[in-house]
């Protein structure tokens, strides 16, 4: 069998792809380590956010057209993907963060992006659990919540129905030239290799910049209505950007089940899956903080995760600079469920020479002087 | 014994003090204790903390079990529907980050028969010990709420006063331990959390039951067979209900004879194993003739109830279309001579007995098969971990005894060469146990295809069939995501479809974000 195009991975990334590139006419291969598209990885693990980052143009141009993406899709079967419509909150603790606020909100506004403030009455309104004091917040209505794992599997199977697209679970341990060895003992080849399986790359590609971005998530038992929307302090950008060191932020989830999930932390260089138990109940204090009562619901489960984060905070999308062939769809930080509609549609437009809806440039890979150098 | 009110859904009934919460609904509104994902009403099953069916809100509070909470004076009972919310009027005290750890030289976890054992033995070796068991009572599963007769459970009221005639250990109730970290502990009780400090460890944890599914096997009136004498002797009235057994083992008689005691009604007793498997069994009674007398005395006290063998449940069946709200009426079963049905209260079905070996994974001990794995003096891999009685294999309460014998005198340093005897023997049973009753093949094909599998998340069997494994099953159907962690679900999917069920995390089992997020202080003491 021959393939115009193989996908390693095949979490939110991968699965986008297959259904990008098969809507190209494309014959496709899509090759996953684990047991089942969607089940694993960083898919498996993150907090299936959607929501429109500002901190650079180039994210949220990224983002917003990634979010218009999504909600297109979700008109279809929105219970299906666990998809809540819930917008975004952020909280703004004191005055200088509600000036952050104001920014944030001109930003968003100018950008077409509804976004509203709320003073500290709306916002206790809003959320009645939050603790007292708080200065206000920002609502972005339009953002959403999707469990990553039902939706990348929804995507490979519409991918699959194409007829173009074949999914094998096989893991990928060489890349030579355009020839792949996997762990089965079996060698595939193709005009082009996409690779798309977060960390997993970094062993397969050592030459590219990217570093292993731990995180933490608990998840609570049925307690609706306990928080109406994603929760997130302003001070969570201070985390994300963190060019070193171990952070948490208040960020907490109402799930389509009526369970609330609560995150995050993140921890540069570990790539285990052990739960830290130091990070975690800073984290959860964290969360405590913000809602006290939190303390008297049960959590039922902790895990981790490990995201793969680039030396910018902006993905690594298109044509590896030196391996003809090879392009890439990796380093997508905490935003790869957000952005792997986007990172998908400007990939395929580069395949089929088609202009993009947004400006690809800024997430090429041969942005680093690192990669371009590499032999 | 005291009695009191308490408030079920508003309406005032009558209560005591060694009565549980499930107890006490049983008695009085139907049993229900909560709703569905789907909708359905679910009663207790398993009436040991580990179905997570029985949740219930207690004095505002969700998701609170009611087979582990006993009644108290005023105490606010509610069903827990799917849209409980949060209540506005719960308090929240602040709760300090850190809290102090006190050291024992040696935490035993479980106070039935085996834990007893092993801490009145290891107490009376000097030792400083520690007793954690998650029931609000003592006595574990096999000598459950023994203490509050102790006329009628002489050897368990005798084995409790040895242990609390022990200056030097200290019993904590109603606390379950959920994780372990740095020698330490956390334990979570109803009212709050704990960190206990250990230099070594006896893991006494027991076992739970097998429940496979069926159709019919959510509805409200049927419970794990160790789950029905579990409920009762919590108090649950079962007088005059009439009670179809169903399972394998041991187990079926006694359960039969607690429920005769009561005054239950029991229609018979359904047997999977064969006649030819029983008599076998007898036969190597002889071996051990304490149980012999045992077995020949529950035969002749259950004389007169119907006994099936090569036998089980098909279905468990709710009334014709009248029935609002569903609720077991009979019982569809399999026997060699044909299909039978037979009305019913209660139907009780257990399918054997499962090592409870979570937390000693958690520690990092390696299993021999489902069970820990330990040497001769019951040390587990772990240098500073022991483990007795069913977590190592299934084999009664006289195992549990002499191998708690032995770990309490291991862990003081102490020979052990002389009850090397006695454990063989009761090894010996154990084995047999296992030759003699294990399970049929036809009792994994029983569920259909739109038999719930997944309790917690009412997920179907034609669901998990999409799927090649358990993690993409719980992650692509939700199989697995709720409060009973998959111990309910994981048990039965790996008889079913030999599935490796893996994954297993802390914390073990519901935990109060509260607890979790409190460390131990820098402050260890000596107590």
């Amino acid at each position: 069998m021959q393939y115009d195009i193989i996908i390693v991975g095949a979490g939110m990334l991968g699965a986008a792809c297959a259904d990008a590139f098969a809507r190209l006419d494309q014959r496709i291969l899509v090759l996953e380590a684990g047991s089942a598209a969607g089940a694993h990885g960083a898919t498996a693990a993150g907090m299936g956010h959607l929501v429109v980052m500002d901190d650079n143009p180039a994210e949220l141009a990224l983002t917003k057209y990634s979010c218009q993406l999504w909600r297109e899709l979700l008109q279809d079967n929105p219970q299906a993907h666990e998809y809540s419509r819930c917008g975004t909150l952020w909280v703004a603790a004191d005055d200088e963060e509600m000036q952050a606020a104001q920014d944030k909100q001109k930003l968003l506004n100018a950008n077409g992006i509804n976004a509203q403030i709320l003073n500290a009455s709306q916002l206790y309104q809003a959320e009645s659990e939050l603790a007292s004091g708080l200065a206000g917040g920002l609502l972005v209505p339009d953002d959403g919540i999707v469990y990553a794992p039902k939706s990348a599997a929804l995507l490979m199977q519409r991918a699959q129905q194409s007829g173009k697209v074949t999914l094998q679970f096989d893991r990928v341990t060489q890349i030579n030239g355009n020839t792949l060895h996997t762990a089965s003992g079996t060698q595939h080849q193709a005009g082009m290799i996409l690779v798309a399986n977060g960390m997993g790359a970094a062993s397969l590609l050592p030459e590219l910049p990217l570093r292993a971005k731990k995180g933490h998530i608990a998840i609570t038992d049925r307690y609706p209505g306990f928080v109406r929307h994603q929760l997130v302090e302003l001070g969570y950008i201070k985390s994300a950007h963190a060019s070193d060191g171990d952070s948490v932020a208040f960020n907490v989830q109402p799930r389509f089940s009526g369970q609330v999930m609560i995150g995050s932390s993140r921890q540069y260089d570990k790539d285990d899956r052990a739960l830290d138990w130091d990070i975690l109940r800073k984290m959860l204090a964290r969360t405590a903080a913000f809602l006290p009562r939190i303390a008297e619901l049960n959590t039922i489960r902790c895990w981790s995760g490990v995201r793969c984060a680039s030396p910018d905070g902006l993905p690594l999308l298109g044509p590896h600079p030196q391996r003809n062939g090879i392009w890439l769809a990796v380093g997508h930080e905490g935003l790869g469920i957000t952005t792997a509609l986007a990172s998908a549609a400007l990939l395929a437009d580069r395949y089929a020479g088609h202009s993009s809806a947004i400006d690809a440039t800024p997430y090429l890979p041969q942005r680093f002087a690192l990669l371009a150098a590499a032999a | 014994m005291k009695t009191f009110t308490i408030r079920i859904n508003g309406q005032s009934y009558p209560a005591n003090d060694s009565q549980t919460v499930a107890a006490a609904l049983a008695a009085h509104s139907g049993f229900y204790s909560r709703a569905s994902v789907c909708g359905e009403n679910r009663t207790p099953v398993c009436g040991m903390g580990i179905c997570q069916e029985c949740r219930v809100n207690i004095n505002g509070a969700p998701h609170q079990l009611a087979c582990q909470t006993l009644c108290q004076p005023d105490m606010a009972i509610s069903n827990l529907q799917q849209a409980t919310k949060f209540d506005p009027c719960t308090k929240t005290a602040s709760e300090p980050a850190a809290i102090p750890v006190p050291i024992f030289d040696v935490i035993v976890i479980g106070a039935g028969p085996g834990g007893q054992s092993a801490a009145r033995t290891a107490a009376a070796q000097g030792l400083k010990v520690a007793l954690v068991d998650d029931n609000p009572l003592p006595g574990g599963q096999i000598w459950r709420a023994a203490v509050l007769q102790p006329e009628t459970y002489p050897q368990a009221a005798a084995s409790w006063q040895q242990v609390k005639g022990h200056s030097n250990v200290q019993y904590f109730a109603a606390s379950k331990v959920v994780q372990v970290e740095d020698g330490s502990l956390l334990l979570q009780a109803a009212s709050g959390k704990q960190r206990l400090g250990y230099q070594k460890l006896i893991l006494a944890t027991g076992a739970r039951e097998l429940l496979l599914p069926f159709p019919g096997w959510t509805l409200p009136g049927v419970t794990g067979l160790g789950g029905l004498q579990a409920l009762v002797k919590g108090g649950m009235p079962i007088a005059g209900k009439r009670v179809v057994l169903a399972g394998s083992g041991p187990l079926l008689l006694a359960v039969a004879q607690t429920l005769r005691q009561q005054g239950a009604n029991v229609l018979c007793m359904i047997e999977q194993t064969s006649l030819r498997h029983l008599l076998g069994f007898g036969l190597g009674l002889l071996h051990t003739p304490g149980k012999l007398r045992q077995a020949i005395s529950l035969m002749r006290q259950l004389f007169g109830i119907a006994h099936y063998r090569n036998s089980h449940v098909l279905s468990a069946n709710s009334g014709g279309t009248g029935s609002n709200p569903a609720r077991l009426q009979s019982v569809t079963i399999q026997t060699p001579q044909g299909q039978q049905t037979l009305e019913c209260d209660y139907l009780a079905c257990g399918f054997g007995l499962l090592p409870n070996t979570r937390l000693a994974q958690a520690l990092g001990c390696a299993l021999h098969g489902d069970a820990v794995q330990v040497n001769h003096s019951q040390q587990s891999s772990q240098p500073n971990i022991w483990c007795i009685g069913e977590a190592t294999g299934i084999g009664g309460v006289d195992k549990a005894i002499i191998e708690g014998e032995i770990a309490g005198l291991a862990v003081a340093g102490k020979d052990v060469s002389h009850l090397q005897g006695e454990r063989a023997r009761w090894q010996g049973f154990a084995r047999r146990l296992q030759q003699a009753f294990a399970l049929k093949p036809e009792l994994k094909a029983l569920a259909k295809p739109d038999t719930i599998v997944c309790r917690c998340e009412d997920v179907k069997l034609e669901q998990i069939n999409t799927c090649n494994d358990w993690r993409s099953a719980k992650m692509l159907t939700r199989c697995g995501m709720g409060a009973c962690q998959g111990q309910v679900c994981g048990g039965a999917l790996q008889q079913i479809k030999g599935w490796q069920v893996d994954g297993l995390r802390e914390p073990l089992g519901p935990t109060r974000v509260g607890s979790l997020l409190c460390h131990g202080s820098t402050t260890r003491f000596e107590i």
